[in-house]
This record gives structure tokens, sequence and C-alpha cells, in this order.
């Protein structure tokens, strides 16, 4: 019997167990390494039978797939997850501890409650928290108020010029992991008021910084920091 | 205020210096975060990742990566068309909903997302069972040759490469030990019902289906 389940892992990977079956296997990959192995190497083979058999869908399944997930909630990463994937890019150091990694969930957890209001930016300058940073910069004046607890954070700006046909100002929250996206604005008469809804999993803000960016924004900056300030 | 924007934003590595940001900068943190054009793979893991992160458009790229697979493979199972575009709808709200927790380390994204769809089409179609009198002529049809299922395949090049790769795959294997695999894979039979479909003793499917596996892995040189 015991030598028998081992065997299990190709029907186990193939979907071609009994329900019963499944779940004896499934608790028993929980305390067997080889099975893990084995059922690893061949899910890639089943990824492949599945890819052979590769068809294009209805084009209008996009829009009805795209419209549900825009109405559903996502499961919160595992603490293994967001460690390993923190991992990856570059700082080790600040997963270092247990207490960063609960830190990491609780600031995931408060944000992904944050996407669900509809806040102002109001609501973030008079965040408890908040923070106000002005940025230095050759023209005009901008701040960044930013409140962790509600991952938001407000672009107010006065006197900044124009960035030009077809054009935007994109905001960077700068962390460990290099500058991240936090959102576009493009003054009104020099003016900017602009709430934007911080990426959960970016590392804390060690700065920010402003470029100016074509229409539409760049993932990475593409210009000079124009405007600048570390936290 | 114009005097001072001089911190070095980006670089730990350059000693705090006074010059701003520039092109050069940009261009050295590009290649630290590989945001150069990527393979179709690593484009996958980047647009699920920022799925998981909540990135509604970054998950319609990553539908655009593998819808023809997850839908390829849900129609395979099910064989009826308007059945398998409810599954893949189905099957696609998970994706997003487990997208936060999908760890590259342990498998492709279209690996991940292949393993979701079978899963999900196999249980619907055999809690449907009863309800369908089911047609197993086409599960013996190895994926290279078309059947009527089939008849929508996708012309993406990436398939057309993995379908000559499985079928060239499959040719490895033994007669039996292919009729299994497909039957249960693509069949979506569990390997008892594999064994009374052939007429043979359940053990003997079970280790069919082990040893085509282990030469289709061998064949396909899946990394260890
Ligand atoms: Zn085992």
């Amino acid at each position: 019997m015991s030598d028998d389940v081992h065997h299990l892992a190709a029907a186990y990977t193939l979907d071609a167990l009994d329900p019963d079956e499944r779940a004896m296997f499934e608790a028993h990959l929980d305390d067997c390494e080889r099975c893990r192995v084995e059922v690893a190497e061949f899910g890639e083979v089943a990824g492949s039978l599945a890819g052979a058999a590769a068809t294009t869908p209805p084009p209008a399944m996009r829009d009805r797939v795209l419209a549900e997930i825009a109405e559903t909630r996502q499961d919160r990463p595992t603490v293994r997850h967001l460690a390993e994937t923190r991992r990856r890019p570059r700082s080790a150091m600040l997963l270092a501890t247990a207490a960063a990694i609960v830190g990491l969930i609780a600031g995931a957890a408060i944000a992904l409650v944050a996407f669900d209001r509809t806040s102002d930016s109001e609501v973030v300058l008079s965040a408890p928290d908040a923070i106000t940073m002005p940025l230095d910069g050759a023209e005009g004046s901008v701040r960044v108020v930013w409140s962790s607890e509600l991952g938001r954070a407000v672009v107010l700006g006065d006197g900044l010029p124009d960035p030009g046909a077809d054009r935007v100002y994109e905001l960077w929250s700068i962390g460990d992991d290099g500058p991240v996206p936090a959102g576009l604005f493009s003054p009104d008469d020099g003016r900017v008021q602009t709430v934007f809804d911080l990426d959960p999993n970016a590392t804390t803000p060690a700065a920010w910084g402003i470029t100016n960016e074509p229409d539409g924004g760049s993932p990475a900056p593409t210009g000079d920091i124009l405007y600048f300030a570390e936290v | 205020m114009t005097s001072d924007v001089g911190r070095h934003p980006f670089g730990r590595d350059t000693g705090g210096a006074t010059a701003r940001a520039t092109m050069d900068d940009v261009a050295r943190l590009r290649i630290l975060r590989s945001a150069e054009p990527a393979d179709p793979r690593t484009q996958a893991v980047e647009a699920l990742h920022a799925a998981g992160r909540g990135d509604e458009q970054a998950f319609a790229r990553f539908y655009d990566l593998v819808a023809p697979t997850v839908f390829g493979t849900v129609l395979r199972v099910v064989r009826n068309r308007s059945f398998a575009e409810e599954i893949t709808q189905e099957v696609f709200v998970e994706l997003w909903r487990l997208a936060p927790r999908y760890d590259s380390e342990r498998g492709s994204p279209t690996t991940w997302a292949a393993t979701i769809a079978h899963r999900r089409a196999v249980d619907r179609v055999r809690s449907e069972e009863s309800a369908r009198a089911r047609d197993d002529r086409h599960a013996r049809d190895v994926p290279a040759e078309r059947d009527e299922v089939a008849e929508a395949v996708t012309e993406h090049a990436a398939a057309e490469y993995d379908r000559a790769r499985v079928a060239k795959a499959l040719e490895q294997l033994t007669d039996v030990q292919r009729e299994a695999v497909t039957l249960a894979y693509y069949g979506g039979h569990t390997y008892r019902e594999v064994a009374s479909l052939l007429d043979t003793p359940e053990g003997t499917v079970k280790t069919r289906i082990r040893d085509g596996l282990i030469k289709l892995r061998d064949y396909l040189e899946v990394p260890a």
C-alpha cells in the first residue's frame, strides 16, 4: 500500500483519481517530498499537453471575463508567498525577520480594505498617520501627502508647467525594489490635487519622485526625475 | 528650491553622487528590473504578478497569453462549446481570485492555469456525468489530429510549436501508454474508468499512465 501511494502521482496530476483517492493522495503529498517533486514535473508535462490543445476562445469572452473579475475580490497572498515574491526581486534584508513579514501582511490587508472605499483626497489629508513631503523641483511646488494605513497618496501642486502635448506627469514611489508607478496626473492651469491608490505589495517608499512621461505613463521612468524628496 | 534636486534617487551604488537620475540610470535600472522585451513565459509571470496585486489590465494581458490553452483544454475535456465557454469563464474568475497566491517557483503561469482549468473541467463533467452521454471516441485522438471539437484550433505560432513538440513526444510512447494517457487527460477519465473502457486491469492502466508520463517528462526535458 505505501509503495502504491507513491505511484499515484502520475494519475493525480492528470486528475485521474477518484475523489477519495485524490483526498488521500493530497494528504500524502504534505509528507512526501518525492511525490511533490513528481507532481511538479508531471504538472509541466500536463501543461504541455494542455498547450497542445490550445484553441482560440470566442472574442466576446475576454470582455465577459474582465467585467466579472472587476467585481471579484481576490484572495489574500499567503505569508509564505509574500516572503518568496518579495525576496526574489532584491531585498532579503527587509524580510529577514518574522516581524517584517507580519508588517507587510498587515499593510497589504489594510490597503485592500482601503481599495473598497470611495475615499477622496480629504480623507488622506486628514488621516492620523498622514505624512507630508514637499518635493524639490525646478518650477512650482509639489507635495505628496501619504497615508500608509489607507494605502493612498495625494499629490498637491501649484505653478506646475504643462507637461506638453501627449505627455503626463508620473508619480513614483521609490523603495527597495526601485521606482514603482504610483499614478499619473496632468495639472489644470498649473494646479493639481489627485489621490492615488498605492500598490499594496510595493515596499515602503524611501523616496518620492515625479517624471514627465508619454501619455498613458511608463512602467519605469524614461526621463529625469523632475521633483524628488526622500522620506 | 532649484539648487538641490541633487540626491540620486535610484542608485544605491553611486555613493550618493550629485547627478540627477538620467537616461543611463534608467537604462541600468531596466536591466536590473528586466523590463526589456521578455519571452512569453517571463511576460506571463510579470503579468500574473501584477494581476496578483489587483492590476486588471495586467490580468487582461495574462488572459491573452493563456486563454487559448485554458479554453482548448476545457473544450477537449467537456466536448461541448457552450459548456466549455461557461467553464472557461469560471476558471478565469478563479485565476483572478488566486493570482495573489501564484508562486512562479512552482511552475509556469500556463501550467498553473492549465492545472486549474483541467481540474475544474473534469470535476464539472463528472458531476454532470449522468446527464451527459459522453462519446469517448474523440478522447483517443492525439491532439495533432484535429477532430470536430478542435476545428477552431488556434493559429498561434507558439501553440503550433507546442502541438508539434507534444505530438512528437507522444510518439515515444507505446500505443497502450498513449491511449491511457490521452483517455485520462483529454478524455477527463479516472484511471478506473479508463480500465473499464479498455477492459484492462486497473493496476495495468495505472502503470501505463505512470510509465507514459515518465517518458513524456524525459522527452520534453522538464527540468527537475
Ligand atoms: Zn510519495
